[in-house]
């Protein structure tokens, strides 16, 4: 014999099939597996839905704890935060600012009115006069600046 | 395996559907056998990887699910699973008796061949390197295309019919060590 055509002479042969039938054999094997083996969910409804509550529920916890943390400021140091708050309030009314504070401020309040009637144009320039306010602070408070 | 069947069984695999199992032996099962069955030489060991293989693929559904090319992937844990059954045998060298009862002549050939002219052939084929002979078995044996050996293997489609060639050229060098002329 020849082989001229080896490909022709290998296309004679094949490969033997399995003596019975392999599928039903093999598929419940791998189905019993399958079932074995669940995978595990990553993301399912009632996960979700445990994790917003749990969010839920800090959000909430943190709330709370910021209002008590508040009333409690509140009541060790209740005074001052309303004064503070009432000076902001009321920028203008230094003479009240300043009694509150034990200080004499006779020089503030002249340097507010000044400015709020603005400059006098035939007196002397705000820079004198802010000078001569100085020099009444200095002699007042006793040369702090 | 086509590209529309591979996305149903993906997609199968991700709803954690076994029917998924069926439809990957109903299209690859058989040229898995055969492949097995091509290294290993042996019908009852064949059999017994084959039912590992599956097994395997049902727990590794997830990993199968995300696998770029799955006939190539599911070839590719077939041809682990053979190796690994071989590594665990005592004795795993395969003998020539061994191959010539996995081979057999189809019954519609005209061309009667006679037994001498059987063994020469299934002689030379035993002697080729795994990885020539596997591509000529997927060719001739199995009836693959050289596209479906090479998604099967995960190699190129050069790469895939240079191995048939060099296999074929080997043979016929064997056919006439072993006294026949070319």
């Amino acid at each position: 014999m020849k082989y001229n055509d080896i490909e022709k002479e290998l296309s004679h042969f094949t490969l033997k099939e399995p003596e019975h039938n392999l599928k039903v054999q093999v598929l419940r094997k791998a189905r019993t597996a399958w079932f074995e083996k669940q995978p595990v969910p990553v993301f399912t409804f009632r996960l979700i839905r445990n994790y917003a509550y749990g969010l839920a529920m800090l959000l909430l916890i943190s709330i709370v704890s910021l209002k008590i943390d508040n009333s409690l400021t509140d009541k060790l140091i209740g005074g001052k935060t309303t004064l503070v708050a009432k000076t902001i309030e009321k920028p203008n009314d230094i003479g009240n600012l300043c009694s509150d504070l034990g200080i004499d401020c006779k020089t503030y309040q002249l340097f507010a009115n000044m400015v709020k009637t603005g400059e006098n144009k035939t007196g002397p320039t705000a820079l004198e006069q802010l000078e001569q306010l100085k020099k009444e602070f200095n002699l007042i408070n006793g040369g702090l600046s | 395996m086509e590209k529309q069947i591979e996305l149903k069984i993906k997609e199968l695999l991700l709803k954690n559907d076994s029917c998924a199992l069926e439809i990957i032996y109903d299209n690859i099962g058989r040229n898995l056998y055969k492949y097995m069955l091509s290294i290993l030489c042996s019908h009852t060991k064949a059999e017994e990887v084959m039912q590992n293989l599956f097994v395997a693929i049902a727990e590794k559904r997830n990993r199968l699910s995300r696998a770029r090319n799955l006939t190539s992937y599911i070839f590719a844990m077939a041809k682990n699973q053979a190796m690994d059954f071989l590594r665990s045998e005592p004795k795993n060298e395969k003998n020539i008796e061994d191959y010539k009862n996995i081979i057999t002549v189809r019954d519609n050939t005209t061309d009667k061949l006679n037994d001498e002219e059987i063994e020469k052939i299934t002689n030379a084929l035993f002697f080729l390197p795994l990885k020539q002979r596997e591509v000529i078995t997927m060719k001739f044996f199995q009836g693959m295309t050289f596209e479906d050996i090479a998604k099967a293997l995960n190699i190129s489609l050069n790469t895939a019919a240079s191995r048939y060639r060099y296999g074929i050229e080997k043979l016929k060098g064997k056919l006439k060590e072993l006294g026949n002329e070319i």
